[in-house]
C-alpha cells in the first residue's frame, strides 16, 4: 500500500476531557463502524473501562478516511490509556505514531495529564493537533483555553481546533488536520522487516496475538520472523489489521500497523517493544526499545479462604498474559496465611487489577495496605530491596533506608496555592518549582515521597481545592530518609499484615491514630483485646476493644423463622469473611486502615 | 408434642398510627372501616379455604390474634371475628374423632391489645367471645419513653387497662416490656417494673429495641434528635430485670419471656419448638409438615388489597415459601430451640429428624461451652446466663453461611 496515504496518530488527553467520546465520533464519521452497533466509548472494551470512563488497555483501529476533495487515506488511530499509572503504555502508542491529537476540555483548560502525555508525545517527536474540546457547554471558555495552548506549544491560534465531540461539530476539521499536518510514515519496504511490538494480548486458541508496527520491510503470512532480544523463530500463519474488529490481510509494510499470529505460547516470548525482523534476511540492530515498566507500588493480595490459593495464582498468571507490568510473587504472612506480593504501577492500577481478580475470577480477597519498595543499605554492606514492611531488617542490622521519591505535577487555581503547599509540606515535599500558565492557574512542581503519595494524597488534594486540583508524578530517584517501622500488636501479638513504614517525625500521630481506627474496625469480642502501636520495643499508642456484652435478636414476629435465620446467616457470612488471627477475629477492612486518614477519627 | 398438634396465627395489620420504631406492615386503621370489614371477612374465608392444612396439624391447639394493633378494630366488630375464629377452629378438631382428646375449652386464644385502644365493654366482650389470654402493650410506664417510641397511650391508660382486664374476667394476663428505649434509665426501669409487678400479670415479655433501618426512630437517631442507651446499658438493664422479675416468682422461659409457671405462652413455645401453624392474614406465616420430616415455611402477600382481592378469587395470597429438608428442620429446632431455657436435647431432636446432630454439632457446642456461651453435657444444650445476651454467637453456630432457598 502508498506510504503516502497513511496517518498514525492517538489522541491524548486529561481524563473526562472527551477523549473516547471523540474517537467514537471519528469511527462513526468514517464509517469504521455503523451507528447501530455504536456503544459510547467504543474501544474500552473492559466493563470496567466503561464503568470508570477510563482506557486501561491500549487499542489500534484502522480506519479508512474519503476526504471531502475525493482522496482517500488509512488511519490508524492508537487509543491511549489518560492515568499517569499507564504513562508505560502511552509511551508504547506514541511510538507506533508520528502525531498526537491533543484534546483539552473547554471548560477545564490543561490539566496535569495533559500535560505529562504531552510532553511524552513531544519527546518522542510527534506532531501536535490541538484541539479544545465541549465547545458546546454553556460554561465553555474556548477563547481562554486557546491561549492556553498556544502558550504552551508555541502554535499560532488558528491552528486550535474548536470542537464538540458530543454533537460532532470540528470533528471533520480534525481528521482534516491529521491528514494535512501529520507527516505520513517513513521507511523502505525493501530493507530487512523491522517491526516495533507496542502490545500483545493472548488468545487461548491463537496463543500470542503480538499488535505491531512496521517500521521498514515486508511481512506476508508464511514468512519465519526472528525475535530480536531472543532469537526465537516463528511461522507467520496470520496477519491483520483492527478495523476495530480483527480482519486478515496477506502483508503489512512499512508504516501499517496490524497484528500478527505465529503460534507463539507465552507472551514473554514476544516482549513488548521488541522489535521482529525476518529470520531469512535479519536487519543488523533492533529499534529503539522502551523501558519496561517498573512496579511502583506494592500490597499483599490473600484469598480470603485459604482453600482458594491455588485459585489465586490461576488467576495472576491469567492477568499477566494481557498485562505484562503486574509483578507477583508468593509470601506467607502469620496473620493472613499464603499469598502474594504484587507490584503495580500506581494505586488506580492496583485497584483495577484487584477488581478484576474479584470479578472476572470470582475470588473473595484480603488486600493489604499499599507500600512502596525501599531500598535498604545493611551494615553489613549489603543492599536489599524490601516491598512489604513486614521483611524489614531488624534496626540494628539498618545502616540507612532509602524511599522513592518522585517528581509531582500539580495543577490548580491560584486561589488554592495556599492549601496546596500546606499539604505538600505535611507530607514531605520539597517545592521545585511555581509556574504561572494563566493569570489565575499555576503549575506547582514538588519533589516528595511516594510513600506519601499513595497514603491518600491525591483524595485530600480534591478536598483541599474543592477538586479543582490536577496532578501527576513520575518516579525520580532514591533517597535516604529517617524511616521506622511501626508495628501493630493485637492482643498481644504483632500481627505482620498490619505493618508499615513510617517517616520518624509522623509514627506517633500515625500510631495513634491507627491504633483508634482498628479499635472502631475489629468486632467486640468474647474478652477485652488490646490494640498497640509500637515502633521497636517502644509502645507509642494503645486502645481497647471492650468484650461483646449484648448480642441477641429481638422477638421473632408472628412466627417469623425465615427472617431471623436469614439475619443470623448474614452474622455467620460476615464472621466467615473475617480472619481469624489468634482468638481474635479480624475484618478484611483492618487491613486497609493504614491507608485511612489521621484526621479522620 | 408440638409436632402432633397446631396453631393458628392472625394477622390484624391496622394501627392508629405507626410506633416510632415499627418495621412490620401495618395500615393506619383511620376511618377506613370498610377495608378493616372486608379484611376480617377474607381472613374468615382464608380460614376456610385452607381448612386441607389445618387438618394436617389438628388439634388446633393455640390460637393467636396479633398485629399491628388488633383491638383498633371496634370491639363491635373484632369479638364477633374471635368468635367466628374459635368456632371455625372447633369445627376442624371436630373432624377427626381421633382427636377428641382435645377438649376445645382448653384452646389458647390470645388477643394483642394495646392500652389506648380498649375499653370496659371491649375488653368484656372479648372475653366473652372466648378469648382467655391478653397481651398488653405496655413498652413502659414512663410518659416520656412512651412519646419517643411513639405509642399512643400514657402510663396512665396501661394501668387502667390492666385493672379493666381484671373486670372483664381475665386470669391470663402478659405485659410487654421493652428495655433500651429513648431516654430510659435504671431508675426509670425500675419504675416501670416496679410497677407492673404490683399488678401482678401471669406473664412478662421483655424485648430489647432494635433500631430498623428506615423506621422514624432511626431517622431521628441518626439526626441526633434521640439517642438510645447503649448496648453495654441494655445488657445491664436486661440482667437487672432478670433478677428482678424472677425474684418476683417469675420464671424466665425464653430469653425474653417470663412467666408465672403454668402460664408459658403455648402459642409463642410452639414457634421454638419448631411446631406447625398456619398464618391468616398478610404477611402472616405459616409453617407446615411437608413428608420425610420435611416442611414449607410460607408467607403471604403484604398488601391488603391484594391480600383481599386474592381470596375473593378463591386463591391465598401466597408471597413466597422455602422448603426445608429434615436436616433443615433439625438445624431450625436448634436454633429456635436455643433460645428457651430448657435448651435442646442433640439426641431426641435428632431421633425426631433422623439426623446424627451429635455428631454434626458437638464439636462446635463444646467449643462453645468452652468459650462459656452454653452448658453441654449428656447431649443437652442450653444457654448459660451469659449466653442469653449473647444468643447470636450461638444461634449462628446451628445456620449455614449465605443464601438459603427462596422463592
Amino acid at each position: 500500500m502508498n506510504i503516502e496515504g497513511i496517518r498514525n496518530f492517538c489522541i491524548i488527553a486529561h481524563i473526562d476531557h472527551g477523549k473516547s467520546t471523540l474517537a467514537d465520533r471519528i469511527l462513526e464519521l468514517t464509517g469504521a463502524i455503523d451507528e447501530r452497533s455504536m456503544v459510547e466509548q467504543f474501544l474500552d472494551k473492559m466493563d470496567l473501562e466503561r464503568e470508570r470512563g477510563i482506557t486501561i488497555k491500549l487499542k489500534p483501529v484502522r480506519i479508512r478516511y474519503a476526504r471531502p476533495n475525493g482522496e482517500v487515506y488509512v488511519l490508524n488511530l492508537i487509543d491511549t490509556p489518560g492515568h499517569v499509572d499507564f504513562t508505560y503504555e502511552v509511551s508504547r502508542s506514541l511510538a507506533a505514531c508520528e502525531g498526537a491529537v491533543l484534546v483539552v476540555d473547554a471548560t477545564q483548560g490543561i490539566e496535569a495529564q495533559t500535560l505529562a502525555n504531552l510532553y511524552l508525545a513531544v519527546d518522542n517527536g510527534l506532531e501536535i493537533v490541538p484541539v479544545v474540546n465541549k465547545i458546546d457547554l454553556p460554561n465553555a471558555e474556548p477563547e481562554r483555553v486557546r491561549e492556553e495552548l498556544v502558550d504552551l506549544l508555541g502554535v499560532g491560534p488558528e491552528e486550535v481546533i474548536f470542537t464538540s465531540a458530543k454533537t460532532g461539530e470540528g470533528v471533520l476539521d480534525v481528521l482534516e488536520a491529521v491528514v494535512e499536518r501529520i507527516p505520513p510514515p517513513s521507511g523502505d519496504r525493501d530493507k530487512p522487516l523491522r517491526a516495533l511490538v507496542f502490545d500483545s494480548h493472548f488468545d487461548p486458541y491463537r496463543g500470542v496475538i503480538a499488535h505491531i508496527r512496521i517500521v521498514e520491510g515486508m511481512v506476508k503470512v508464511g514468512d519465519v520472523v526472528k525475535v530480536m532480544s531472543t532469537g526465537t523463530e516463528h511461522d507467520v500463519t496470520e496477519l491483520g489489521v483492527f478495523r476495530p474488529e480483527m480482519e486478515e490481510v496477506e502483508c503489512l509494510g512499512p508504516g501499517e500497523v496490524g497484528f500478527l499470529v505465529a503460534q507463539i505460547k507465552e507472551v514473554g516470548d514476544v516482549p513488548v517493544g521488541d522489535t521482529i525482523t525476518s529470520a531469512e534476511n535479519p536487519a543488523a540492530s533492533p529499534l529503539p526499545g522502551y523501558r519496561p515498566a517498573v512496579p511502583m507500588v506494592y500490597c499483599g493480595l490473600y484469598p480470603l479462604e485459604n482453600s482458594a490459593y491455588g485459585d489465586l495464582r490461576d488467576a495472576l498468571e491469567k492477568l499477566k498474559l494481557n498485562d505484562a507490568s503486574i509483578a507477583y510473587e508468593p509470601e506467607t504472612s502469620a496473620a493472613l496465611g499464603f499469598g502474594f506480593r504484587c507490584g503495580f504501577l500506581g494505586l488506580l492500577h492496583m485497584e483495577i487489577v484487584q477488581e478484576r481478580l474479584e470479578r472476572e475470577y470470582n475470588l473473595e480477597l484480603i488486600t493489604t495496605a499499599p507500600s512502596v519498595a525501599y531500598r535498604v543499605n545493611k551494615m553489613s554492606g549489603e543492599c536489599i530491596m524490601v516491598d512489604n514492611p513486614a521483611n524489614l531488617p531488624p534496626v540494628a542490622q539498618i545502616e540507612t533506608i532509602e524511599e522513592p521519591f518522585v517528581r509531582t505535577t500539580i495543577f490548580v487555581p491560584s486561589d488554592y496555592i495556599g492549601p496546596v503547599m500546606e499539604l505538600a509540606v505535611e507530607r514531605r515535599g520539597e517545592v521545585h518549582d511555581m509556574h504561572f500558565i494563566g493569570p489565575t492557574r499555576v503549575r506547582l512542581t514538588y519533589d516528595m515521597p511516594l510513600a506519601e503519595i499513595i497514603y491518600d494524597f491525591f483524595d485530600k488534594l480534591k478536598s483541599r481545592t474543592r477538586g479543582y486540583a490536577s496532578m501527576e508524578y513520575e518516579f525520580l530517584e532514591y533517597r535516604p530518609s529517617d524511616l521506622v517501622k511501626l508495628d501493630i500488636l493485637v492482643g498481644g501479638k504483632p500481627v505482620d499484615a498490619l505493618s508499615s513504614i513510617v517517616h520518624a517525625d509522623f509514627a506517633d500521630k500515625r500510631g495513634r491514630s491507627l491504633v483508634e481506627r482498628l479499635r472502631k474496625l475489629i468486632p467486640r469480642q468474647l474478652f477485652d483485646v488490646p490494640i498497640q502501636a509500637a515502633v521497636g520495643s517502644r509502645v507509642i499508642a494503645r486502645e481497647t476493644v471492650k468484650a461483646v456484652r449484648k448480642d441477641v435478636l429481638a422477638k421473632c414476629y408472628g412466627g417469623d423463622v425465615s427472617r431471623k435465620r436469614k439475619l443470623l446467616e448474614k452474622q455467620k457470612e460476615g464472621k466467615r469473611r473475617m480472619k481469624q488471627f489468634g482468638h481474635v477475629e479480624i475484618p478484611q477492612e483492618a487491613f486497609m486502615a493504614v491507608l485511612a486518614d489521621d484526621d479522620e477519627l | 408434642m408440638n409436632q402432633n398438634s397446631g396453631g393458628v396465627y392472625v394477622h390484624v395489620p391496622f394501627c392508629v398510627r405507626k410506633c416510632s420504631y415499627c418495621d412490620f406492615i401495618s395500615y393506619p386503621a383511620g376511618d377506613n372501616i370498610q377495608v378493616m370489614e372486608a379484611y376480617l371477612s377474607s381472613v374468615v374465608d382464608e380460614l376456610r379455604l385452607r381448612k386441607t392444612e389445618l387438618e394436617q396439624i389438628r388439634p388446633i391447639t393455640t390460637l393467636y390474634v396479633g398485629g399491628g394493633t388488633p383491638t383498633c378494630v371496634p370491639w363491635q366488630k373484632l369479638a364477633p371475628f374471635v368468635s367466628t375464629l374459635i368456632a371455625e377452629v372447633e369445627k376442624i378438631n371436630a373432624s377427626d374423632p381421633t382427636y377428641g382428646g382435645f377438649d376445645s375449652a382448653d384452646l389458647e386464644t390470645t388477643v394483642e391489645a394495646n392500652p389506648g385502644t380498649v375499653d370496659p365493654r371491649g375488653l368484656a366482650a372479648l372475653r366473652q367471645s372466648g378469648v382467655n389470654r391478653l397481651s398488653l402493650g405496655f413498652q413502659s410506664l414512663d410518659a416520656r419513653e412512651l412519646a419517643s417510641l411513639g405509642r399512643v397511650h400514657s402510663p396512665e391508660d396501661c394501668l387502667r387497662a390492666y385493672e379493666w382486664a381484671r373486670e372483664a374476667g381475665f386470669d391470663n394476663v402478659s405485659v410487654d416490656l421493652i428495655l433500651g428505649a429513648p431516654g430510659q434509665t435504671g431508675q426509670s426501669l425500675a419504675q416501670t417494673l416496679d410497677a407492673v409487678i404490683s399488678l401482678g400479670p401471669q406473664h412478662l415479655s421483655a424485648y430489647c429495641l432494635s433500631v430498623e433501618e428506615g423506621t422514624v426512630l432511626a431517622r431521628a437517631i441518626a439526626s441526633g434528635v434521640q439517642t438510645v442507651p447503649d448496648d453495654d446499658l441494655v445488657a445491664e438493664f436486661y440482667e437487672w430485670l432478670v433478677s428482678r422479675v424472677e425474684d418476683a416468682g417469675y420464671v424466665r422461659y425464653e430469653v425474653s419471656n417470663f412467666a408465672i409457671p403454668g402460664f408459658e405462652s403455648v402459642h409463642n413455645i410452639r414457634y421454638w419448638t419448631c411446631g406447625y401453624y398456619v398464618g391468616l392474614g398478610v404477611a402472616a406465616h405459616s409453617h407446615l409438615p411437608a413428608g420425610a420430616g420435611g416442611s414449607v415455611r410460607s408467607w403471604n402477600v403484604e398488601s391488603v388489597d391484594k391480600y383481599v382481592a386474592s381470596i375473593s378469587e378463591g386463591t391465598r395470597a401466597l408471597s413466597g415459601f422455602e422448603e426445608r429438608t429434615a436436616f433443615e428442620e433439625a438445624q431450625d429446632r436448634l436454633m429456635l430451640g436455643l433460645r428457651m431455657s430448657e435448651g435442646i436435647d442433640l439426641a431426641s431432636i435428632g431421633r425426631l429428624y433422623g439426623e446424627d446432630l451429635l455428631g454434626e454439632y458437638g464439636a462446635r457446642f463444646a467449643d462453645l461451652a468452652e468459650k462459656g456461651l452454653v452448658n453441654f453435657s449428656g447431649g443437652k444444650v442450653r444457654l448459660t446466663p451469659r449466653g442469653f445476651l449473647l444468643g447470636n454467637l450461638v444461634f449462628s453456630e446451628c445456620v449455614d453461611c449465605g443464601d438459603s432457598a427462596q422463592s
